[in-house]
């Protein structure tokens, strides 16, 4: 007990750490005047550490991989903030959206100086491809008209876990990486089901991707994940990844019993 | 000598630089190769990926090397075009639609960062750490220019320092990138990669100061958009800020503001073309000019180092 106390107060220790880090490099205050405050993914954050602290990288060449790999994924969720309509008039609306394609430019660019930093080219390029990829699965879902969950399911697990599994397929550290996929994977869908949720709620005209999210095969792939992600934890060494896991597998299962509440699914 | 005719000398590598351009997006998303090859299909003059060449001409000069950063640096360039038509709210560049009127904002925001990851993982190709160190600093000053752009947007009491700095951000360093570049994947000395660096510093810097004139003086079709949009979208520029110095007729600039229709901005237009703001900034232009000759005459006189006097010639003298 008294050293599984003191892992989690390690990793959360080195995550609080990060966390300053990475808000000391995009803070400013005049974007941030006008954009949302970038999130720092503290899940995502603690994946990366997981997979990164136990590879043969140098402290110093560590802290620019973690702090690259996070920058990189701001300046992605950054750009998912970009508005399409708005009030013509609205010039605070229309600043909005050019710092928050803006600040995505400038941390995407920080992502980049830090890593060349490392001097490690083919990680640059291991990556590039991992964010090709990254928004060629976001165009297709935005895009998306009639969405299978077999679809939603895997441009949703290509958006939020290809740089982690680039990241511990390059350091060779691929042991957990399907219990970190479905951790990842689970979290995404929490946020479009709680999305889901409060759209329904406020009875506004949802995505046309959410249809397929209230069938079947949809709820059934749900469960499927959440059942791997059970057993998964049992083996999970650090019990702060084990705690994050649990509180994302009780989400899940909290939104799932509220929607079941609200006859929302077909 | 003519920049046709400089092209004309490159031509089979310019080719080469076109078609390799073309090949370079290969999404499995139909929707973002489209966004992607429209973007790269309105064209442009290529003046980057002309740098690279040119500069790569003083080492060891392997096409199949250099098109790497060639054809990186005119994919950064593409992809901070589509993220500026988002920005600017632009439905035209170059006579065309541009991927966010064709599509939208989040598809082109999408298909510009798309781009811009390719054009690293291109580049990736040359493995000496350098080239992404330079690369890199210049794709974040870049995106700082950009930022103190929107900043400094209708701020009337700005001085020349704000907007120089701005321009080199904003302009100048993708140039000297891409002139430093094509050197160092070369494999030339840093003596000399460094002084193209600034060749190209002083260039762009030019560059930049007339497509500001140019703003003024070329007319809606050469421009591709109505003349005076930079002053319209509150972005000022050399010629307004020597035209600020008029305190008459810096009172009416100083009135400028996004709902003004262009029939009434047309006649400040035409008082800051004749407060002779127009020529002082040229004058501007042309000392960074002479400053890029001055370099070129520090670099071994060859065939390429005129080359590169003649397009920094053609730069200065460009109308549109």
């Amino acid at each position: 007990m008294e050293v599984q106390v003191m892992r989690v107060e390690s990793a959360g220790k080195k995550i609080v750490q990060y966390e300053r880090e990475i808000r000391s490099h995009i803070y400013d205050s005049f974007v941030w005047r006008h954009i949302e405050e970038p999130v720092i993914d503290e899940d995502k954050l603690a994946v990366f550490l997981a997979i990164l602290s136990h590879s043969d990288v140098e402290e110093q060449s560590l802290t620019n991989y973690i702090l690259s790999i996070m920058l990189m994924q701001i300046a992605l969720d950054t750009h998912e903030n970009v508005t399409n309509d708005m009030n013509k008039e609205d010039s605070h609306e229309l600043r909005k959206r050019q710092l928050t394609i803006l600040a995505g430019d400038y941390y995407s660019g920080l992502y980049y100086h830090i890593l060349a930093r490392t001097e490690d080219v083919s990680f640059i390029k291991e990556f590039s491809r991992g964010i090709q990829v990254i928004n060629e699965s976001k165009v297709e879902l935005y895009r998306s008209k009639e969405a299978s969950a077999e679809f939603l399911f895997s441009h949703m697990e290509s958006i939020e876990t290809v740089l982690a599994e680039k990241t511990a397929a390059y350091f060779d550290r691929e042991c957990n990486m399907s219990f970190f996929k479905d951790f990842l994977l689970l979290k995404r869908v929490n946020q479009e089901l709680a999305l889901l949720e409060s759209l329904e709620y406020r009875k506004q005209e949802v995505p046309s991707y959410y249809s397929a999210m209230l069938l079947p095969p949809f709820l059934n792939g749900v469960e499927a994940i959440q059942n791997r992600m059970e057993k998964g934890i049992q083996a999970v060494e650090c019990e702060d990844m084990a705690n994050r896991a649990r509180k994302v597998l009780a989400e899940s299962r909290g939104h799932i019993n509220n929607m079941m509440e609200k006859g929302l699914f077909g | 000598m003519k920049l046709p005719v400089l092209y004309k000398i490159f031509k089979q590598d310019i080719q080469l630089i076109e078609k390799e351009l073309k090949s370079s997006i290969q999404a499995r998303s139909r929707l973002l190769q489209n966004a992607s090859v429209h973007t790269l299909k309105a064209g442009g003059k290529r003046i980057r990926p002309v740098f690279v060449l040119l500069t790569a001409k003083f080492g060891d000069y392997d096409i199949e090397r250099i098109k790497y950063p060639a054809v990186a640096l005119e994919l950064i360039h593409s992809a901070s075009l589509v993220h500026d038509d988002v920005i600017d709210q632009a439905d035209l560049r170059r006579g065309s639609p541009t991927v966010r009127s064709k599509w939208d904002n989040k598809v082109a925001t999408y298909t510009g960062d798309y781009i811009f990851a390719r054009a690293q993982e291109l580049m990736t190709q040359i493995d000496n750490p350098l080239a992404h160190k330079v690369l890199a600093k210049t794709i974040l000053e870049v995106s700082i220019g950009e930022i103190e752009q929107i900043k400094d947007k209708y701020n009337y009491d700005q001085n020349l320092r704000d907007y120089l700095t701005r321009i080199k951000r904003k302009t100048a360093l993708l140039i000297a990138a891409s002139c430093q570049l094509g050197a160092i994947s070369a494999g030339v000395s840093e003596t000399i990669h460094k002084k193209l660096f600034l060749y190209g510093y002083y260039v762009g810097m030019s560059f930049q100061i007339i497509d500001d004139v140019l703003d003024f003086t070329a007319t809606e079709k050469e421009l591709g958009k109505p003349a005076g949009s930079d002053l319209w979208q509150g972005n000022i520029t050399l010629p307004v800020l020597y035209a600020l110095r008029e305190p008459i007729l810096a009172e009416e600039i100083r009135k400028v503001h996004a709902d003004m229709s262009h029939e009434e901005l047309r006649p400040i237009l035409e008082k800051i073309k004749k407060s002779g703001a127009i020529e002082k900034s040229m004058e501007v232009s042309n000392r960074y000019l002479n400053k890029a000759f001055a370099i070129l005459k520090e670099l071994p006189d060859t065939k390429n180092t005129r080359y590169l006097y003649d397009i920094a010639e053609f730069i200065g003298k460009r109308n549109y």
